[in-house]
C-alpha cells in the first residue's frame, strides 16, 4: 500500500539527484501540482489529455535538470513546475500555430509567481526529437542501455535479467547499441549540434 | 576491426562507464588532448548515453502517471467563453453597466437557481484512462450520461464504493433532486475523507446549499474551498461568488 508521503523542496530534490525514494516522489509530485498545473492548460485552451502530456513532459524535464544539477533550488519547486508548465503549454500552442496562442493573453493564477525558464524551454524540440530517436532502438539495445545506463545495473545482474551467454557478451552487445544510437542521433548533425549544449554546454 | 580499433573502443568504453582506472586513464586523457576525434568520438558517445538516461525517466514518468490517473480526479474545466471581438466586448461592457446599475437601484434579488446555474457545470469522468475496466454499475450508467437510471437503482449504502457513492450525488444533483445529492455527498465524504473525491464532492455540496438556500452550510463550504490554495476547486469560488451568496443570505431573511 502505498503511503501519501510528503517530502519538502530539498528532500525531494535529493530523493531525485540519489534516485531513492523516487517513485513516491514523483507520487507526491503529482498529488502536490497535477491539479494547479493541469488546470492551467485545461483553462487556455487545451483538453484534458494536453494537460497530462504537458505535466508529464514537465516533471521528466525537472527530473532531468535535478539530475544533472541544472535546478539548485534558486526557486521553490512549485514556482519551477508551474513556469515549465506554462511556457511548455505556451511553446505547444505556438508549435501548433493556435490562433489562440496569438489572439489571447494568458494570465498568471493570481498570486503564482514564476521564474525564467525560457532556456529550459528552448530545448524542448531537441529532447522531445532525441527521445522520438531513442524509440526507434530495437527492444533488445533498448533494455540493455536502460538497465545499464538508468538501472545502473551491473553486468552480472543484467545478465540474469536478459538471454545473453555471459557478461563479455552484453557488454559487446552493449556497446554495439550505444554505437548505433550514436549513429542514429549523428545522422541529424543540428540535432547531435543541439544535444552537446543540453547535455554539455 | 584491427587490434587498435578494437583497443580505442574498448578504452572509450571503459571511461565512458567510469571504469578506467589509474595509468591507463592517465594514459587516455593524454591521448585525448592528441586526438580531437578521439574527444569528439566520447562527447557523440556521452549524448547517446543521456539520451538513454532520459528515456528511462520518460518511462518511469509514463507508468507513474498511469497509476496517478486512476488516483486523482479529473480537474474541472472552466465554461468554455465565447470569443468576442472588440466593439462587442465594448457594448457588452455597456449592457453589464447598466444591468449593474438597475440591479442596484431596485436592489432586485439574486435567486439561488440563478446562483446555481451559474456555478454548476457537469462532472466528468476521465476518457483517456486507457483500457481501465469500468467496475460498477454506477460508473457505467454514468459514463452513458444515465442519471435518471441511476438515481433508480436499488441503492444501498453499504454495496458502493466511494466512487460510486459520489457519481451517485451527482446524478441526484443532475435529476434536480438535491436533498438526496446532499446525503449521497456527505456520504461520499464520511466513506472516505480523504478520497479522490473530497474536493468534488465539498464543491457540490457548497452548490446543492445555495440551491436549496441553505446558505449558511453553503458559504461554510465556499470558505473552506477558498481559504485552501490546494483544494482542486479553489480557483471556482470567487469573492464575488462568495458575496454574491452572502447577498443572497441576506435577501432571504
Amino acid at each position: 500500500m502505498d503511503t501519501n508521503s510528503s517530502y519538502s523542496d530539498n528532500e525531494l530534490i535529493t530523493n531525485i539527484k540519489t534516485g531513492r525514494l523516487m517513485d513516491e516522489s514523483i507520487k507526491m509530485v503529482y498529488r502536490q501540482y497535477f491539479g494547479l498545473l493541469s488546470s492551467y492548460v485545461i483553462n487556455n485552451s487545451g483538453s484534458q489529455q494536453d494537460a497530462e502530456d504537458i505535466f508529464q513532459e514537465v516533471i521528466v524535464s525537472f527530473i532531468d535538470l535535478v539530475q544533472r544539477a541544472k535546478f539548485r533550488g534558486e526557486s521553490s519547486v512549485k514556482t519551477f513546475l508551474y513556469s515549465m508548465n506554462r511556457n511548455t503549454w505556451l511553446n505547444e500552442l505556438k508549435r501548433r500555430g493556435r490562433s489562440e496562442f496569438r489572439e489571447r493573453k494568458f494570465e498568471l493564477v493570481r498570486g503564482d509567481e514564476e521564474v525564467d525558464v525560457s532556456h529550459f524551454i528552448a530545448d524542448r524540440e531537441a529532447k522531445n526529437e532525441v527521445l522520438s530517436v531513442v524509440a526507434r532502438l530495437g527492444e533488445a539495445c533498448k533494455k540493455i542501455l536502460l538497465l545499464f545506463y538508468y538501472e545502473n545495473m551491473g553486468m552480472k545482474e543484467i545478465l540474469e535479467n536478459t538471454d545473453y551467454e555471459n557478461e563479455q557478451v552484453v557488454r559487446n552487445k552493449k556497446y554495439k547499441c550505444l554505437k548505433q544510437l550514436e549513429h542514429m542521433i549523428n545522422q541529424n548533425p543540428a540535432l547531435m549540434n543541439s544535444l552537446k549544449n543540453i547535455f554539455h554546454g | 576491426m584491427d587490434n587498435s580499433t578494437n583497443d580505442r573502443e574498448r578504452l572509450l568504453l571503459l571511461y565512458l562507464d567510469g571504469e578506467l582506472k589509474g595509468d591507463e586513464e592517465e594514459m587516455f586523457l593524454q591521448r585525448m588532448k592528441d586526438e580531437p576525434s578521439l574527444k569528439e568520438e566520447l562527447d557523440h558517445l556521452r549524448i547517446a548515453r543521456e539520451s538513454v538516461r532520459l528515456l528511462g525517466i520518460k518511462n518511469k514518468v509514463g507508468s507513474i502517471h498511469r497509476e496517478m490517473m486512476n488516483e486523482l480526479p479529473e480537474v474541472p474545466q472552466r465554461k468554455p467563453v465565447r470569443k468576442l471581438v472588440s466593439y462587442t466586448l465594448a457594448a457588452a461592457a455597456v449592457l453589464f453597466a447598466i444591468f449593474i446599475g438597475i440591479r442596484t437601484y431596485t436592489n432586485s434579488s439574486i435567486s439561488s437557481g440563478q446562483l446555481y446555474t451559474d456555478h454548476f457545470f457537469s462532472y466528468e469522468l476521465s476518457t483517456s484512462r486507457g483500457g481501465e475496466p469500468i467496475s460498477s454499475p454506477v460508473e457505467q450508467l454514468y459514463r452513458q450520461k444515465n442519471y435518471k437510471a441511476i438515481t433508480t437503482l436499488p441503492l444501498s449504502e453499504d454495496s458502493l464504493d466511494v466512487k460510486s457513492k459520489f457519481l451517485t450525488g451527482i446524478s441526484f444533483m443532475e435529476t434536480g433532486d438535491f436533498a438526496k445529492a446532499d446525503l449521497w455527498l456527505k456520504k461520499c465524504l464520511t466513506a472516505d475523507n480523504s478520497s479522490v473525491y473530497k474536493d468534488a464532492s465539498e464543491y457540490y455540496l457548497a452548490l446543492a446549499g445555495i440551491h436549496e438556500k441553505k446558505y449558511d452550510e453553503a458559504l461554510e463550504w465556499l470558505h473552506k474551498i477558498q481559504g485552501d490554495p490546494r483544494h482542486l476547486y479553489h480557483s471556482k469560488v470567487s469573492d464575488h461568488f462568495i458575496q454574491e451568496v452572502e447577498r443572497a443570505k441576506e435577501l432571504k431573511k
